[in-house]
């Protein structure tokens, strides 16, 4: 339906004297004919990126929240987004990890199996109550960073918001979980960490959104993901398998985004790498200081060790080989999204027991 | 940790055939409902088992929505058109199956996740990073999908009393 098919037979005032206006009856500047076909999963928003719909602008032409592909009208309000720019926060797969991440929500009320929990060995209990309050108090950490930066992301990049979205309510889920399987044997929530105040404070308080799922993304749930699969091992019973298999999945969706995000952004302008290192070189420090931290250590030691009594024969060496993983897959991660850090690494990897010729050379 | 099957919990089928893996296909395609709960997997998934003498099993499951498509036999090196796959000794994954068998689920260091991490018997691998990441994007629902041998040997065991 073009414009020239004008509607004379349409009123120009409306019943209470305002000018009416039926443009929009003639499709303005939409597409008409134009049908996004369903898939087999239903109708999805790959599915929907058609015609001019799925075409991303390297930058924004305007900073309302007037639909992608709409007609905008002149005079419509700016809303002051910072982040106008696709490589501010566009991930290649975005919109396939967003479908992906509604599929695959689960309720950490029901999907865990809370009544076949066992009564453990108490040591082993403290062990895992002390583990489930760190990941209580970083993981929502990972739902008010997007929060906070979620407002200032241009509209155009909805997919981009949408996919922030389900990760704060990822979050929230993880936050709930863990603090469910505290208090659901008898054991409560321990020690919280300074150490851990400290990592959440600085990427928090990232100077810009790039440098924020950096610290974010690409390090700090890169790390909550390899603990969510030490902690998976480590699980007492099932149900506590079960509980960070299901955290893993998610976790692991949140580092695809971050990373291809990362490496979307490096390749749209290289200078954006050193602004990623310079986040890196504080946030390493920090975590390797996390790692480090006393009641953390000894935590997963012990559910390692599956009990004190062979903490030191058993809990310390494979805590170590399991933390030298740890780093070696973040640098790996790095390297996915165009940020070498093998020879600039704050980690001390000699003490971690990790060569770095061998990094480099992989 | 391995654990020893006991009588009444093996498996009849060998694991290094594809009989196995269109029956643990038909088992997830019978239960929509765990399936949907976890959500849709779309991967193609590979299993291969080192042989001494004798050339590696390697299988694939085509995994497609809530269910498995196909499965395929494919020859090691052949596996351009998976996604990630998991290899091992033969020993390795007959240990698999046998905790699921004695079981009725994978425990301790036996899951897919933990021989992953550890990485002494079974590893992960795939062309690239991506495919890599699907193991852990769908973990859940591949752990499920091995599970489902538990089932194979209480059945088996009823059909032959």
């Amino acid at each position: 339906m073009g414009a020239e098919d004008a509607r004379s037979d349409l009123p120009e005032v409306g019943p209470m004297g305002m000018a009416l206006d039926w443009s929009w009856l003639r499709g303005v500047k939409s597409e008409w004919g134009v049908a996004a076909k369903p898939s087999a999963r239903g109708l999805t928003m790959m599915d929907i990126a058609v015609g001019s719909y799925g075409e991303i602008p390297d930058v924004a032409p305007l900073r309302t929240m007037a639909p992608r592909g709409s007609a905008i009208p002149e005079g419509v309000p700016d809303m002051g987004y910072l982040l106008n720019a696709k490589s501010d926060v566009w991930a290649q797969n975005v919109a396939e990890l967003y479908e992906e991440a509604v599929a695959r929500q689960w309720s950490a009320t029901s999907a865990i199996p809370w009544a076949e929990l066992q009564t453990l060995d108490p040591d082993v209990e403290h062990a895992m109550c002390q583990l489930c309050t760190l990941l209580t108090e970083v993981e929502m950490i990972a739902a008010d960073l997007p929060a906070k930066w979620l407002w200032r992301v241009n509209h155009d990049f909805v997919e981009a918001k949408m996919f922030l979205g389900t990760q704060i309510m990822d979050e929230m889920r993880h936050t709930e979980v863990f603090r469910k399987r505290a208090l659901a044997n008898g054991g409560g929530l321990l020690k919280a960490g300074k150490g851990t105040e400290e990592l959440l404070r600085t990427i928090l308080q990232a100077k810009s959104f790039t440098q924020a799922s950096a610290l974010l993304h690409l390090l700090g749930e890169g790390f909550v993901l390899d603990i969510f699969r030490q902690g998976e091992l480590i699980s007492p019973t099932h149900v506590e398998k079960k509980m960070f298999r299901m955290a893993m999945q998610d976790e692991a969706r949140h580092v695809a985004y971050g990373t291809m995000h990362l490496r979307q952004a490096v390749e749209a302008d290289p200078d954006v790498a050193e602004e990623i290192h310079e986040a890196l070189d504080v946030g390493e420090g920090v975590i390797a200081q996390l790692t480090m931290q006393p009641e953390v250590f000894t935590a997963l030691a012990v559910l390692l060790a599956g009990g004190t009594a062979n903490v030191e024969e058993k809990g310390f060496p494979l805590l170590q080989q399991l933390m030298a993983k740890m780093f070696t897959s973040y640098l790996a991660r790095c390297e996915r999204a165009g940020i070498n850090r093998v020879e600039r690494t704050l980690i001390p990897l000699e003490m971690m027991g990790i060569d770095r010729s061998q990094l480099a050379v992989a | 940790m391995t654990s020893s099957p006991t009588s009444s919990a093996a498996l009849a089928l060998p694991v290094d055939s594809i009989e196995l893996f269109e029956s643990l296909a038909k088992e997830m395609n019978a239960h929509p409902e765990i399936y949907q709960e976890l959500g849709w997997c779309d991967m193609d998934f590979g299993v291969i088992m080192r042989r001494d003498a004798s050339t590696p099993f390697a299988v694939a499951l085509h995994l497609r929505e809530y269910g498995c498509e196909q499965v395929t036999l494919f020859e090691s090196g052949g596996n351009q058109h998976l996604d990630c796959w998991l290899v091992g000794d033969l020993d390795h994954w007959q240990a698999v199956f046998d905790d699921i068998a004695e079981n009725g689920m994978a425990t301790g260091e036996q899951t897919l996740s933990s021989l992953v991490l550890l990485a002494d018997r079974i590893a992960v691998k795939g062309h690239d990073a991506m495919g890599v990441d699907l193991f852990f994007r769908y973990n859940q629902t591949l752990q499920s999908i091995f599970d489902g041998a538990a089932a194979l040997a209480t059945a088996r065991q009823g059909e032959g009393s």
